[in-house]
């Protein structure tokens, strides 16, 4: 018998054997399902240890565009480095002789959609008559988007690929609005040289305490900690855009103890901004400079001030898209500035499209519970009041993105994310707003599962945030579904202009 | 029925790989009874270098082929020439580092009639696919696994319940220390170095260093306690390595059968240590930088072969220099090497896990480098679980054997509610497949 030539195997039978007995034991009993060694639907225990590098393991039912199933060229090739061509320079107050469909959109240049944008009251319909004009290269054509996010771009990564792809193809005029001081220890900005010098006191609209509850465009503003105290724009010195900048543009907050704002271009002579005032105002400072590289030094000479930020603009025809990150904000933080003055703010910078894509810290606070009423009215809010600042602008609302967290043992998509797109479905239907389902074009139910898993990986290892990768490859989407929009405006079979 | 076991295990993989390994299989084989016979000595050269040129061949055929054609393009650009080639579409060749050195060094060692040429195809066969160890080594040398077949197979209960006692470390290794580590503090901040303060991406290096270690050791000892089960030895692979003073010593107890691979079939036909000292430490460069493009195809991992090449360089120049009477560091003073050793060898990961991309890899550094930010975010039960981990690979030696002695001597009962506790420990913590070895994608 084998036990006698071989009494180790009878060791090895029992405890597999021992094994085996409580795999049973975990299904039989209910109140012991977080300890099933396989859930159905799942790769079976411990199989891809051996098989899995790199993982093509899927969580769930495959949508038709599943991310992981592209090889990795052309995964990345979604991200639309620019390589579409730059539009035939005409000289400014001239314009291009014939029909729309010399605008057009070729087919190829938003191949790879997974998701149309979702308009169906016109609502984007002033942006791409703003985006028209750029193509027909009407002088101080700029078509200006306003992106409002949370941590899910915290690092301007979908915004950047947006920006250097509407540039590369519609022109490049600046990389926008750039806060005077990161709000948040993880905020970056691309596309731009940003640096401080000191430290600055930075207020958040999602932590409040700002004077007066002004927040400024972008949600935060600066005043000094430092004695010494600075921050540095400059155009890049690397990638694809960003390299030029025509015109600084200082938003920054006059009260009666404001002191005075140290300004100098590209290391020359000082100018002193004075932000003393009788009255609270916002105001705002230009400064011009020849189109090039350069790099402007704001700077605390002396007292104290209240600085928003700076837009970096150039007077070409071409896109900007700001990146707005509230990192960590709920959608009604938002409502923390005060209406007035962010109205004002709004008005001053002039979007033509404001993007909203908010709500994925609510769609991941598993400790709270998700009301859909109160989030649809916040977010309604939200944007009700932000349009007060310029109603014309056209209007995006972005849902969240896919989510998962671990339930005995198997990750899966968080069960209220559906309720939360429906959710921001409504609201944008009920403010009249275009409407993207980021969950449905990254891949849907189970789609952070399977961006985890690709390679190169697209979701970190939280389940909840994108890398670079996803990031690019989410930003081309959204990109791509733009230019379907617009192109479906230009064709006349979307909705009327 | 082991062969059966191997391939079976492989088909279920990829079918092509399956194919590949038999070819290679039947003709090192054939190849290797070619070379015993063979007297004249062109001729066993002639067959050496076909064997080194099929097996060195697929290597760079799977591993390294897209990374030339990329080389061969960035030349083509420097000198001004419109030629980009395209990559070649080629499926993952899991364990081909792993398994092309081991059948060379059966030709090898045959050619230097080390060993004879084994007869017995089935045995051979075995020794290649033998699906333990096959995908993430260790590289196991035939003149050591193929004695084995001789002795009749006999799993006594001691050595049944060593068995389970590696098989059991290595799933509790990779499953409760190196997969928990790596999701919830490491592996975010290599994926996206820039969203980290430079704390954190500091700590995440330092983390990768026992997630890798338990990660790759942890497989080892499963395929170690597996092949005990049949009654096969492997060697071990790594012998408490974060315990060395200085990057020779490491890789003396790091991942040593690759080690001792290229001493033996690198480093001493070079000529070794025997000509003189600028012609050793070339040699020594030669075998470290060979060594990091092992690992993978790409810039970074050039720049990892150099990092540590110039650090057993360096390394073997002081010892020179010291002379061969030289001390044991004791105390605070071997203390001090070892967290150098063990920070000289933690500032090459993001060299070594970046996927060979230089951007990345230079943006952890610039990260690292920049010193902003101190804010670590991580389960606070990372830290114990990192703790834990290093404490036990500073524990004497004899203490782990003593307990595996221990463990393997316990009755039956006793072993199998142990196994039950670990499995259920491990299917609750982990999520919901662990993730991949990371020594396979080699």
């Amino acid at each position: 018998m084998v036990g006698n030539e071989h009494p180790g195997m009878k060791r090895v039978l029992v405890v597999a054997f021992a094994l085996a007995l409580y795999a049973v034991t975990t299904y039989l009993i209910p109140g012991l399902h977080s300890l099933r060694p396989w859930v159905p639907g799942t790769s079976l225990p411990f199989s891809e240890i051996s098989f899995a590098w790199p993982s093509r393991h899927h969580a769930g039912p495959m949508p038709a565009d599943d991310a992981s199933e592209r090889s990795d060229d052309e995964l990345l090739a979604l991200a639309p480095l620019p390589r579409a061509p730059a539009p035939a320079s005409t000289p400014p107050g001239q314009h291009p002789v014939g029909p729309n469909a010399a605008l057009r959109i070729p087919p190829e240049a938003y191949a790879g959609m997974t998701r149309p944008i979702e308009s169906p009251d016109d609502a984007l319909s002033f942006f791409h008559r703003r985006l028209r004009a750029v193509a027909m290269r009407e002088p101080g054509a700029i078509a200006r988007i306003a992106l409002y996010s949370v941590s899910t771009n915290g690092a301007d990564r979908v915004s950047s690929t947006v920006r250097q792809a509407l540039q590369a193809r519609f022109g490049d005029s600046g990389k926008g609005w750039v806060p005077i001081a990161p709000g948040w220890q993880w905020q970056q900005h691309l596309d731009v040289r940003w640096s401080q010098e000191g430290r600055w006191r930075t207020f958040v609209v999602n932590r409040g305490g700002a004077p007066s509850n002004r927040y400024g465009f972008g949600g935060v503003v600066a005043s000094r900690r430092t004695l010494r105290v600075a921050s540095l724009f400059g155009t890049a010195t690397r990638g694809p855009v960003g390299a030029h900048v025509g015109l600084f543009r200082l938003f920054y907050q006059a009260f009666p103890e404001g002191g005075n704002v140290a300004l100098s271009v590209d290391g020359g002579t000082e100018a002193r901004l004075p932000t003393q005032s009788a009255t609270l105002e916002d105001r705002v400072h230009d400064i011009h400079v020849t189109d090039g590289a350069h790099e402007l030094r704001v700077g605390l000479s002396d007292g104290d001030a209240r600085l928003y930020g700076v837009v970096m603009e150039r007077e070409n025809p071409g896109v900007v898209v700001d990146g707005l990150m509230l990192i960590g904000a709920f959608t009604r933080v938002l409502l923390n500035n005060d209406a007035q003055h962010w109205q004002g703010q709004i008005a001053q910078r002039q979007p033509d499209l404001l993007v909203f894509w908010l709500g994925d810290n609510e769609s991941v606070a598993d400790s709270m519970g998700f009301d859909p009423t109160r989030f649809r009215n916040d977010y309604g809010e939200v944007i009700r009041r932000a349009r007060q600042g310029r109603p014309e602008a056209s209007c995006l609302v972005m849902s969240v993105l896919d989510s998962a967290v671990s339930e005995d043992g198997v990750f899966r998509s968080r069960r209220r994310i559906p309720r939360v797109v429906a959710a921001q479905r409504q609201v944008a239907q009920d403010q009249h707003c275009a409407f993207f389902d980021s969950f449905a074009a990254m891949g849907g139910p189970g789609a952070i599962v399977r961006w985890v898993r690709s390679s190169p990986r697209l979701a970190s290892g939280d389940y909840q945030h994108l890398t670079e990768a996803g990031s690019r490859v989410l930003g081309a989407l959204l990109y791509k579904a733009l230019l379907k929009s617009y192109d479906d405006w230009l064709d006349g079979s979307g909705p009327s202009r | 029925m082991l062969l059966v076991a191997s391939y079976a295990f492989y088909l279920s993989w990829n079918a092509a790989f399956t194919i590949l390994l038999l070819a290679t299989t039947l003709l090192d084989y054939a190849l290797a009874l070619q070379l015993g016979k063979a007297t004249q000595r062109w001729k066993r050269r002639l067959l050496l270098a076909i064997s080194l040129s099929c097996n060195l061949g697929l290597l760079v055929l799977f591993k390294y082929a897209n990374f030339l054609i990329d080389v061969t393009g960035s030349v083509f650009d420097l000198v001004g020439v419109p030629f980009q080639p395209s990559h070649l579409d080629l499926f993952v060749l899991i364990g081909v580092s792993f398994h092309t050195f081991q059948t060379l060094s059966y030709t090898i060692d045959v050619y230097r009639k080390e060993i004879q040429p084994v007869r017995s195809w089935l045995d051979f066969a075995t020794y290649v696919a033998f699906f333990p160890q096959l995908v993430a080594g260790p590289i196991v040398r035939a003149k050591d696994f193929l004695p084995q077949f001789e002795r009749t197979p006999r799993l006594d209960a001691t050595r049944a319940g060593e068995a389970l006692f590696y098989i059991l470390r290595g799933l509790g290794k990779k499953i409760l220390i190196a997969d928990y580590i790596g999701r919830n503090l490491v592996q975010r901040v290599f994926d996206d170095p820039a969203t980290f303060s430079s704390a954190h991406v500091w700590i995440a290096v330092y983390a990768f260093t026992w997630q890798l270690y338990c990660d790759f050791s942890g497989y080892t000892d499963i395929a170690r306690g597996s092949a005990m089960l049949f009654d096969f030895d492997l060697p071990d692979n790594f012998q408490r390595p974060m315990t060395a003073t200085g990057p020779i010593e490491h890789w003396r107890r790091w991942h040593m059968s690759l080690s001792s691979w290229f001493r033996d079939y690198v480093y001493i036909p070079l000529g070794g240590s025997r000509t003189g000292p600028v012609r050793t430490y070339a040699n020594v460069f030669i075998v470290f930088l060979l060594m990091g493009i092992w690992h993978g195809a790409g810039w970074p991992f050039v720049c990892f072969g150099v990092w540590h090449a110039l650090g057993v360089v360096a390394n073997r120049a002081y010892r020179d220099v010291r002379g061969r009477k030289r001390t044991e560091p004791l105390g605070w003073r071997k203390a001090g090497l070892v967290f150098l050793q063990v920070s000289f060898w933690s500032l090459s990961w993001p060299m070594f896990w970046t996927q060979g991309q230089t951007d990345r890899m230079l943006e952890m550094y610039g990260r690292m480098f920049a010193f902003e930010g101190s804010e670590v975010v991580a389960p606070p039960l990372v830290w114990p679980v990192l703790l834990g981990v290093v404490i036990m690979h500073y524990t004497p030696a004899r203490w782990m054997d003593e307990l595996r002695a221990f463990a393997a001597r316990r009755p039956v009962a006793v072993q199998a509610a142990f196994a039950i506790a670990a499995a259920a420990l491990m299917t609750y913590v982990s999520s919901d497949t662990p993730a991949p070895f990371a020594y396979i994608q080699f």
